[in-house]
């Protein structure tokens, strides 16, 4: 049977099964569209959760100043940050980083919709710097990840949970 | 008296001065829409051409676009085209029904009056008349016919549903115009400022610049707004061109009592309540504190950088008769003795500072973010750095409808094209041994398509004589 109008069932057998068929076929278009739109949505809207974590990340080392990522990351992901920049502060040092390449290999979100993973390839550089007088203290270093990215919905968009680190 | 009064209402009638006048907007337009705009220069392009080319600066900010639309000249066309077309759609009313009381018979002005004569013979004016209305009858013209036996005139007419569209079209036309005047004393577009961290009620007091105020008052939404976060992104290779900048708002609205978070883009405006505002420009915004001697905070505000991208800015406080030139540089390099910032990331961040007691410059220095410094008797510090953004709220009432009502409209207009005014007189009159048929056309559009139609009939009824 067909979702389409039920005035189909006033139409002769064979037509019922042609109109029936075609209106079968548009249905599974449509929905495969819409599934194909949302999806490209959804996965819009996790790179640009990674992409901007990413960015408030840089900022984050470099005032330094974990509350920034509030927004951007979950409870437990924002409390490794913030331990990481204490961790910075005891050594009196900063981190100035840049992330040189993002790429997306892969993204994938559950069934409910609740969580998604991100996997990346990514080039940083990075030094230290005095926590004072933000002279640099260490010379420039590359390196590159795969890192694959935990992200959970709160309040209506996606934040960073966790993040599984492979150094390339 | 009469005449002056026909003269007055012929010129707000017709339709060759609203021409006139929608060509005077059209090459204002033309003419403002090349002339530079002062309010999207920034405040150094502004002094830069100011220098370079007065009499240019002079010309856009009077005539640029933007002023020219919303001066009084534009009001004025604006008011007087509702004007004419309203009365215009009344004169026609007037003639429409003049000629059903026998104008129509009185050949217009614009008639051809090529006549066409053709001779019949051992024929009587009624047969001719009746092959006239079959003809007719078989386009659908509506006949109409005067005279006696011997002398008639018969009159094919059509272009009743074109004249009713052009009615139509004309009502449309006052209905869109009014969409125009309820948006020039209805839009409002005024801003506001956020800096991240902060937020508050929606109040008009809370608005930094009215720019346009319906005449009806301001209403904001019962709300209070709070900046999140804003965080832009940069092109990969022009680090300092964004591609993209986000602000996320906190909003709670009172009478719904629920709060919700919105990434606000610049396409993708913040709506509350069925008010829009735009994200529209932004900045760094530092906090500065300073200490007099004595350890007492003399001023400890967040300042909203808003000169070179965001990044600077003059700071004055009047107490201690201080002024300030502020530079934020988020990615600070040096350059030779020049400072600059690599990009427009917090990742390097320092500040220069250069401060002034009176003329007397007291202090001149590269401070990192989040360190006191030594100014003269003061202590500087420069603990925070966020961002500020200015959101706009627009509303422009009337304009959706202007475009709706007009496209409307245009059925009228399709109306008035397919059934076009136009009309076919035959004459007949009865002579000694024959009967002389001359025909006469009109049409106000197509002139040429009406000489085919005549030929038509006239071929029609010499094949039905035989």
């Amino acid at each position: 049977m067909s979702y389409f109008s039920p005035c189909l069932s006033s139409l002769p057998s064979g037509m019922r099964k042609y109109y029936g068929g075609m209106a079968d076929r548009l249905l599974i278009i449509c929905v495969l569209s819409f599934s194909l739109l949302s999806c490209a949505g959804e996965t819009v809207e996790l790179k640009n959760a990674v992409t901007a974590y990413n960015k408030m990340l840089t900022e984050a080392l470099a005032k330094p100043d974990e509350n920034i990522m509030e927004y951007f990351t979950s409870n437990n992901e924002l409390s490794r940050i913030g331990a990481y920049i204490l961790r910075l502060e005891t050594e009196k040092k900063l981190m100035v980083s840049e992330l040189l390449e993002l790429q997306f290999l892969s993204t994938s979100t559950s069934e409910e919709g609740k969580t998604a993973t991100v996997n990346t390839s990514e080039r940083w550089t990075y030094h230290y710097v005095d926590n004072k007088t933000r002279e640099k203290i260490t010379e420039e270093e590359a390196i590159a990840y795969e890192n694959t990215y935990h992200l959970l919905k709160e309040s209506g968009h996606w934040v960073v949970d966790r993040i599984d680190v492979t150094e390339k | 008296m009469g005449k002056i009064l026909q003269a007055v209402w012929s010129f707000v009638t017709s339709r060759n001065v609203a021409i006139v006048l929608l060509i005077v907007v059209t090459c204002m337009l033309a003419v403002g829409a090349f002339l530079p705009n002062p309010v999207f220069l920034t405040d150094e392009q502004k002094i830069e051409m100011k220098i370079a080319n007065p009499s240019l600066y002079w010309l856009g900010e009077r005539f640029n676009s933007q002023s020219l639309a919303s001066g009084r000249v534009f009001g004025f066309i604006g008011i007087f085209l509702i004007l004419s077309t309203a009365l215009c759609s009344i004169d026609r009313l007037i003639t429409k029904k003049r000629a059903k009381a026998g104008a129509l018979f009185a050949f217009p002005d614009a008639t051809s009056q090529k006549g066409i004569k053709k001779s019949f013979q051992n024929i009587h004016v009624s047969a001719l008349e009746g092959y006239g209305r079959e003809w007719f009858k078989k386009q659908k013209w509506k006949v109409t016919v005067q005279g006696e036996t011997s002398c008639k005139t018969i009159v094919g007419s059509r272009g009743n549903a074109g004249f009713w569209g052009s009615i139509f079209f004309h009502f449309i036309l006052i209905t869109a115009l009014m969409g125009l005047v309820i948006y020039y004393f209805g839009s409002y577009r005024a801003t506001l400022g956020f800096t991240e961290g902060q937020s508050y009620r929606l109040e008009k007091d809370r608005l930094v610049h009215i720019l346009e105020e319906p005449v009806w008052g301001l209403s904001l939404p019962d709300a209070e707004v709070g900046l999140v976060k804003q965080y832009s992104i940069y092109a990969e290779d022009e680090p300092l061109y964004p591609i993209e900048h986000v602000a996320v708002f906190r909003v709670y609205e009172f009478k719904k009592n629920r709060s919700w978070d919105k990434e606000v883009r610049i396409n993708d405006p913040l709506v509350i309540d069925g008010k829009t505002f735009l994200l529209q420009r932004g900045g760094f915004s530092g906090k500065i504190v300073l200490k007099n001697s004595d350890g007492v905070v003399v001023f400890d505000t967040f300042v909203a950088l808003r000169n070179k991208r965001g990044t600077a800015d003059d700071v004055t406080i009047e107490g201690e008769n201080i002024h300030m030139e502020v530079s934020f540089y988020p990615d600070f390099i040096k350059k030779g003795t020049r400072y600059e910032t690599k990009s427009l990331q917090v990742r390097n961040p320092f500040y220069w500072v250069k401060a002034y007691r009176g003329d007397t410059l007291f202090f001149d220095k590269l401070v990192p973010l989040n360190v006191e410094t030594k100014a003269g008797e003061y202590l500087l510090g420069l603990p925070e750095i966020r961002r500020w953004v200015e959101i706009e709220l627009v509303g422009e009432p009337g304009i959706g409808f202007f475009f709706i009502v007009s496209f409307v409209g245009l059925i009228g207009v399709f109306a008035r094209v397919i059934d076009p005014d136009e009309r076919i007189y035959i004459i007949l009159e009865e002579m000694k041994s024959n009967v002389e048929m001359t025909t006469y056309t009109y049409s106000k559009h197509f002139a040429g398509l009406i000489e085919d139609k005549r030929n038509e009939m006239v071929t029609y009824i010499e094949e039905r004589v035989g």
